[in-house]
């Protein structure tokens, strides 16, 4: 219990201590990004006046022509006397050097459509539609080129049988076994005869895992 | 821990469900049979020759497989076991099965090795033996084409079953009875020249035919007996005596009686006893096939004008016309599986053709609508997936119910007709 009432305060100190240090942190004034100099900005004083108090050196002339670039004003900092003195530099200028130094903007690629549905205009998600939409037609017209619907069956439209397969990163069939059975026996026989006779596909869109499930349904020819 | 289970069961359910549904469509592009491939076998030619010729008939008449031509293998044989054959080149002209077979002479007696095997993944199907005589193997080959349905795609025998059928030969018409392959075909009851034996109908059990005989000058109703063989009379009345039909559960049998003036359709006992009038209308009622559970019979009747299909419900008596389709409508007969009817139908044209419907009537469709030869007498497999018909060119064929090509199981210039398929030979 003793120990505990130690652990207690040792934590709440720690808290305290951490929670302060933000605060300090962020209550202390930013280190400023540049250097800050006094400038004066009134014009200068007439001749004779008692406004000439002090006298001040004539500052260095900074070469005349824009300063152009962050680079080109820190060397200009750089010749310049221990009463620094800020020269307003050419905005403009500055802003479209700065403009230019900026990497060129992207051009918007132009929309495509084909015959296979129209391309992204932008995006990933649409693109890894496309690829997988596209692997769909080749696993089926791999399945189309090995089966058709067997002779001895009355052929009704709602005549299906589905097959589960597991199918490997590279489309090599793992393993596959009948899901849901048509109620003929002779349409399944055909279907697991023309499934043993593929043993790879085109590899799937299946990403970083190793292998997937798909179910395969199996319909008569259209008009049936 | 049961405190948390359920939690983790809902876990897991959402899990599956937010799991990819990868869900993918093939839809056909066509019907196509099985194809097999099946070099010559080992062994002496004249028993090879003949054995690979009925498997390969056997292998036509199923309906659900096709040959692929010989010519097109890239090894034609003789392969004598599945070892010796090397199945990508059976794969590569499309072959979804291999068959190899040899045969080996021991005197009078062969010995027959067939085998079977699923040309993708080399599995072998079937693999028999048989030892017979020489004379007889086409038996063995009926048996292995049966075990090869079903081992390869669960379907029923049909081989190891025998056709009954009327064969005119020498001026006078007998009995013939053949394998169901059209082998091994034999006369079985010879009249007098000039006699006519007519109408014969198998028992369910295959120990009986009935049939028609004009052998007293009247079309009298006969039972034969095959084991041991014996010929009874059966309905012996003035008038005629036709059609008979067996009851499917019960020892009796049907049959056309004219002795009340009018050709109706009675039930009488194996003896020909306790006789019952199942039809009265006026007019022809004639060629009763009973359904499979018994509760329906199909028949032929010209009350309504013309020979038309009729179904009577043997419990209210109640009939019920199904046919209404061209000129003439006749000789029904139900599927084993009690779902669907065949007959003889006359198109608009004047020609018979098989048709066939489902037992309620509806789905007509006429099998073979351009074929060249004239169909009648239809009658069904004991799986009900086939049909044997007579042919106008006098010789029988076998179909299947969706219209694919007849194969003809009678060659020998006999005139065939009235074929009547039994159940299996057990």
């Amino acid at each position: 219990m003793k120990s505990l009432r130690v652990y207690v305060i040792l934590s709440l100190f720690l808290h305290v201590a951490f929670f302060g240090a933000i605060i300090f942190t962020a209550s202390r004034k930013p280190r400023p990004v540049y250097d800050i100099y006094d400038v004066s900005i009134v014009a200068a004083p007439a001749p004779g006046s008692q406004m000439q108090g002090r006298s001040v050196e004539p500052r260095p002339r900074v070469p005349s022509r824009a300063v152009k670039g962050f680079e080109q004003i820190a060397k200009a900092q750089a010749v310049k006397d221990k009463t620094p003195s800020f020269k307003p530099i050419d905005l403009e200028n500055a802003s479209g050097r700065s403009k230019a130094a900026e990497p060129p903007e992207m051009e918007e690629p132009e929309e495509q459509t084909s015959s296979a549905g129209a391309y992204p205009s932008a995006g990933p998600s649409a693109g890894a539609r496309v690829k997988v939409n596209m692997w769909v037609a080749e696993v089926q017209a791999t399945f189309r080129s090995v089966w058709q619907a067997p002779y001895g069956v009355p052929i009704k439209k709602d005549l299906k049988a589905s097959f589960t397969i597991r199918v490997a990163r590279n489309g090599e069939i793992l393993s596959k076994r009948l899901l849901l059975g048509s109620g003929n026996a002779l349409y399944d026989k055909s279907v697991e005869l023309a499934l043993n006779k593929i043993r790879k596909l085109p590899p799937p869109p299946i990403g970083g895992e190793a292998a997937a499930d798909y179910t395969i349904t199996f319909i008569p020819p259209a008009g049936s | 821990m049961k405190r948390f289970l359920p939690l983790l069961l809902v876990f897991v359910f959402v899990g599956t469900l937010g799991a990819q549904n990868n869900q993918i469509v093939v839809q056909a592009q066509g019907i196509k049979k099985m194809r097999v491939a099946m070099p010559t076998f080992a062994g002496p030619a004249d028993l090879t020759v003949p054995t690979w010729a009925q498997i390969k008939k056997d292998i036509e008449i199923t309906g659900v497989f096709e040959l692929i031509d010989p010519k097109a293998y890239l090894n034609q044989g003789p392969v004598g076991a599945l070892a010796q054959a090397n199945l990508k080149d059976y794969a590569l002209i499309g072959a979804d099965f291999l068959i190899t077979g040899s045969i080996e002479r021991m005197g009078t007696n062969a010995t027959l090795r067939l085998e079977a095997a699923e040309v993708a993944t080399g599995r072998v199907i079937s693999r028999y033996a048989y030892r017979q005589p020489a004379n007889i193997l086409y038996g063995s080959v009926h048996d292995f084409m049966d075990r090869f349905l079903k081992d390869a795609l669960g379907l029923g025998a049909i081989f190891s079953s025998r056709i009954v059928a009327v064969q005119k030969t020498g001026g006078a018409k007998v009995l013939y009875t053949c394998w169901a392959d059209g082998s091994a075909g034999q006369a079985i009851i010879k009249g007098r020249p000039g006699d006519l034996v007519l109408s014969p109908a198998w028992s369910p059990d295959g120990q009986r035919i009935a049939f028609v005989s004009y052998a007293r000058g009247n079309p009298d109703l006969y039972l034969y007996q095959l084991f041991p063989p014996k010929i009874m009379p059966l309905s012996t009345y003035r008038g005629l005596n036709s059609a008979p039909a067996f009851l499917p559960r019960e020892r009796k049998i049907a049959a056309t009686l004219s002795k009340d003036g009018n050709q109706d359709i009675y039930i009488m006992d194996l003896s020909g006893g306790h006789l019952n009038r199942l039809t009265t209308a006026w007019g022809i009622d004639t060629s009763p096939s009973f359904a499979p559970d018994g509760r329906f019979m199909a028949f032929c009747s010209d009350s309504g004008g013309s020979p038309q299909i009729y179904r009577m419900d043997l419990s209210s008596r109640g009939i019920q016309r199904l046919t209404f389709q061209g000129r003439k409508n006749s000789e029904p007969v139900y599927s084993p599986r009690g779902d669907m009817i065949a007959f003889t139908h006359m198109g608009a044209d004047g020609r018979f053709r098989i048709a066939v419907m489902q037992a309620d009537g509806s789905g007509f469709k006429v099998l073979h609508p351009d074929f060249a030869i004239e169909e009648e007498s239809p009658s069904f497999s004991p799986d009900g997936r086939l049909l044997v018909y007579a042919g106008s060119d006098g010789n029988l064929y076998i179909c299947d119910l969706y219209g694919s090509k007849p194969v003809r199981i009678t060659s020998d210039g006999g005139r065939y007709s009235q074929p009547c398929w039994g159940p299996l030979v057990r």
